[in-house]
């Protein structure tokens, strides 16, 4: 059968509402998404920055002024050994009136059964905790912005800081 | 007569969201990547001094007259590196950054036709030997041509 005339297309009523209805919920959950989105993007940049940070420890593999003090002070640091990343918790302490962005303190658990004493310890802990925010500031490319620590780190709606890490 | 295709709206905006997406996970992407290469850094670095200080451990311990012979690589992680001995390790440098390898004390003498010091060349292949000197263990370190 061949169809004479077919020039002009009809689209149902209910297509129009459904697709009308879906673009008024969409606009008004794309704020939220975005910010989940930055959200995500920070945690995961901090994994990568935690992990690298774990792997310079593990190699024992410092940059040279790190490695002149350990080596006069901290000399077991020089030495490779086995440290984990476990979870990065990220807790919101709100919106920061300073910063006028909302607050997010990064914690690292770390396993690293080969350390005990706490001076080594510390001095592990600080690197991750650096390159944790290092690796945020790259991401969002905010380095110039912030110190030569990278503390805090900024992301357009979030700033970052690092407390302690926890060693388990 | 098949001039004319269709292409849903739903597909569009389906593409549309995977871009977008696709945009946003560039920048993880690219750091995950830098990450990977940095981590092969360290650990070929590290593997480096490791091994130079291993052999001349296996000389050491295996006594008089013992000798090994050791090439080292062009580069480490794709990478230019330096290397040096003394008494108490061996020591990699790579990208402002160093690792240091133990060995068990012992004498260090090195002999080499490019200087300064206890330096070793990327590319190069040495011969450690032990030999007693005056009563006492040396590991002579000396470059082959």
């Amino acid at each position: 059968m061949v169809l004479l005339n077919d020039f002009k297309g009809q689209l149902a009523i209910e297509y129009i509402f459904w697709l009308g209805l879906s673009f008024i919920v969409i606009l008004s959950m794309v704020n939220m998404a975005m910010d989940s989105d930055e959200l995500n993007m920070a945690i995961t940049a901090a994994r990568s920055g935690a992990i690298e940070g774990a792997n310079m420890n593990s190699f024992a593999v410092f940059p040279e002024k790190s490695f002149s003090e350990y080596e006069n002070h901290k000399e077991r640091i020089n030495f490779p050994s086995s440290i984990r990343i476990l979870k990065i918790d990220a807790i919101n302490c709100g919106f920061n009136n300073s910063y006028q962005k909302t607050k997010i303190q990064l914690i690292a658990h770390v396993s690293a059964p080969g350390i005990i004493q706490k001076t080594y310890k510390d001095s592990l802990g600080s690197r991750i905790n650096y390159y944790m925010r290092r690796s945020i500031s790259k991401v969002f490319r905010t380095e110039n912005i912030t110190n030569s620590f990278h503390n805090p780190a900024f992301s357009p709606k979030y700033v970052f800081t690092t407390a302690d890490v926890r060693w388990v | 007569m098949d001039e004319e295709g269709h292409l849903s709206v739903e597909f569009i905006i389906t593409i549309l969201v995977m871009i977008l997406m696709g945009m946003g996970m560039v920048d993880i992407v690219s750091e995950r990547m830098d990450l990977a290469y940095e981590a092969e850094k360290l650990s070929e670095a590290r593997f480096l001094a490791e091994k130079v200080a291993s052999n001349i451990n296996k000389v050491n311990s295996a006594g008089n007259g013992h000798e090994i012979k050791i090439t080292l690589p062009e580069k480490v992680g794709k990478s230019s590196y330096l290397l040096w001995v003394n008494s108490s390790g061996v020591y990699v440098e790579q990208g402002g950054r160093k690792g240091k390898a133990v060995i068990y004390p012992v004498n260090i003498w090195f002999n080499a036709s490019y200087g300064p010091g206890y330096r070793m060349m990327p590319g190069k292949t040495y011969r450690l030997l032990n030999k007693m000197n005056n009563g006492k263990t040396v590991i002579y370190i000396i470059n082959v041509k």
